[in-house]
């Protein structure tokens, strides 16, 4: 694994300061994902629940409407059902979709609505009316039942898919990302340090070199005072107009 | 007197048929051991013993409730057919008379089907065997309803409830059922004028059983329209004439508009109080339906207690319909392991 990776800086400060900006937004990002991944674990397990319910009821709904279709099929003598199968123009139950939306995931739930009038109001005028409308109501129930199951489907899978993305891109985040920027940052650190020993290093050879120098210099001057060319009063006093090279002032 | 001495030398045969016929119809002990069947494949063994036979053998083991329904209607139509077959006048005609009924539930389904653009070879097969008539196949050549009448319907025994009831503009607009009901309105009328004009036993029993079925209808349109939008004189329209609550009982419940009113009418009459008496509209109790269907098979059974009459056919092949919807009703109820209502058939022996 390439885990020991790290992102391809220059070790700079600025690129350290960048690299402390990306960990807080990894970090960031990480907190709303992971919420964002419980608030959708929540009404998944609710929409698990209703499934499990609503199948239940509709077990027991589609048995009660079987049995009133028997009830019918008795007491009506004669096929009615092939009347019915024949006279079907257009579907009576629509569904309009609507959308819901659970931190920010677009789930579809499925509305019924009734499209024009009953056609089959008068079926059973003769015989077996009651039992008709019994059943109408039973089937009704029914498909109102299986509507709701659809919705309900149709979000449960909806939620696992995304689900499991986002404990993807979270676990993603938790485990390469933010480790690779720390290791980033680590690195510029590291660098940063090593250069400023290499400089003050440096600094310290060179005020060695400097104080050599000098130590120098004043041994000449000593040995021309000494000799008498120089009295050994007299300051040199700077000549302004002398492009002389100013020596640094090294504070250390 | 006239019945007692010729009838067997034209209507015996047929008489000594039907009589052994209902002789296999199900007893209660028959009926004892389909409820306590466990599976469909119980249910038909039980039937082997019985008039039934092997009628299922042929089927493939996972019996279905469909199926079942299909032989039994089968074998009932096979049974009728056959009297048909060795009748003579006038027993041929009543026969006839009684096929009417299911003719027009095919032509209210052809016409259906017509209005909707269905193919004709799908709806044929689903047709009632004992209400085919020649020109059912020929329903292919007409598109509307208003040629289906002009070409075909003119030329059968039907056609005179068209005439006197509906017009053919009235075909496409009118809602199927209000044409079913109207074409059985008249079909019962004119079956009622037959049998008064055979006379005799047959008059006295059929009319009875008639005027019974008239108002039953009357009392079921008036019951299964209150939420609907027929009109109370739509309504009216549809009461059969020929039963004992015309002519007041019709127009009192061309008034009413709720159960308690229909209740009301019914109380005049003492057959009609003492149903609707035991009756309730909520589930568990009897429905006024089930009241109906007994007082029905009641009738029937009580036309076999008198001889040389036509009305015994008739009864017969209704006891039979109503053992076919018990049997499946049974079926039903062990097909979909729902045995709570299963003692909700109607017995027709005791």
């Amino acid at each position: 694994m390439s885990g020991k990776d790290r992102y391809n800086v220059f070790p700079s400060r600025m690129a350290q300061t960048i690299m402390k900006g990306r960990l807080k937004g990894a970090q960031t990002g990480h907190n709303l994902l992971k919420k964002k991944a419980d608030a959708l674990a929540i009404r998944f397990r609710s929409i698990l629940k209703k499934i499990i319910d609503t199948k239940m009821l509709m077990g027991d709904v589609m048995k009660t409407a079987s049995f009133s279709l028997a009830e019918a099929k008795f007491s009506m003598s004669g096929d009615f059902t092939q009347v019915v199968i024949q006279s079907v123009t257009k579907a009576q139950i629509k569904i309009r979709t609507k959308r819901d939306n659970v931190a920010g995931v677009v789930l579809p739930s499925f509305e019924s609505f009734n499209d024009g009038g009953d056609t089959f109001e008068l079926t059973g005028l003769g015989r077996g009316g009651m039992q008709l409308q019994r059943l109408k109501r039973n089937y009704a129930e029914a498909i109102k039942n299986l509507i709701e199951l659809a919705t309900l489907q149709t979000s449960f899978l909806i939620l696992d898919d995304v689900i499991k993305v986002t404990n993807r891109r979270v676990n993603a985040i938790e485990h390469v990302i933010i480790p690779k920027i720390t290791r980033t940052i680590n690195y510029i650190v590291s660098e940063l340090d090593e250069m400023e020993r290499e400089e003050f290093y440096r600094l310290k050879k060179v005020q060695e070199k400097k104080k050599q120098a000098r130590a120098l210099q004043e041994q000449k001057r000593v040995e021309m005072v000494k000799n008498g060319v120089l009295t050994g009063t007299e300051e040199e006093a700077p000549n302004i107009l002398d492009e002389e090279h100013d020596e640094d002032n090294l504070f250390l | 007197m006239k019945d007692d001495l010729f009838f067997n030398l034209d209507h015996g045969y047929a008489e000594g048929l039907c009589r052994g016929f209902k002789s296999g119809i199900l007893k209660p002990a028959d009926y004892h051991n389909l409820v306590q069947c466990e599976t469909l494949e119980d249910l038909r063994l039980h039937l082997q013993s019985t008039d039934y036979g092997n009628f299922l053998a042929n089927d493939a083991s996972p019996l279905t409730v469909n199926v079942i329904d299909d032989r039994l209607r089968e074998k009932l139509v096979q049974e009728f057919q056959h009297l048909r077959n060795i009748s003579y006048e006038p027993l041929s005609t009543f026969l006839d008379y009684i096929t009417y009924a299911y003719m027009i539930d095919n032509i209210v389904l052809l016409i259906t089907g017509t209005l909707h653009q269905r193919a004709v070879g799908d709806l044929l097969p689903r047709c009632h065997p004992l209400g085919s008539f020649e020109q059912l196949g020929a329903i292919t050549i007409a598109d509307t309803p208003a040629q289906l009448y002009n070409a075909v319907l003119v030329d059968t025994p039907l056609a005179n409830y068209f005439i006197d009831c509906i017009s053919e503009h009235d075909l496409d607009e009118l809602n199927v059922e209000i044409i079913r009901s109207t074409l059985h309105k008249a079909y019962l009328e004119d079956f009622h004028k037959f049998c008064k004009q055979l006379g005799g036993v047959t008059a006295e029993v059929m009319c009875e059983i008639l005027a019974f079925e008239a108002d039953r209808r009357a009392f079921m349109i008036t019951i299964n329209s209150f939420d609907t939008g027929l009109t109370q004189d739509e309504r009216f329209k549809l009461y059969p004439r020929c039963g004992s609550l015309n002519p007041d009982g019709l127009q009192e419940l061309r008034r009413t508009d709720n159960y308690e009113a229909v209740k009301d009418v019914a109380a005049r009459y003492p057959i009609y109080r003492a149903l609707f008496e035991g009756a309730g509209t909520s589930t568990g109790e009897k429905t006024i339906e089930d009241k109906f269907f007994e007082r029905e098979v009641e009738l029937n059974r009580n036309a076999f207690l008198r001889q040389f009459h036509f009305g015994i056919f008739y009864a017969y092949l209704k006891l039979k319909e109503q053992e076919s919807r018990n049997i499946i009703w049974i079926a039903e109820c062990i097909a979909q392991k729902h045995r709570a209502r299963i003692d909700n058939y109607i017995p027709i022996f005791h």
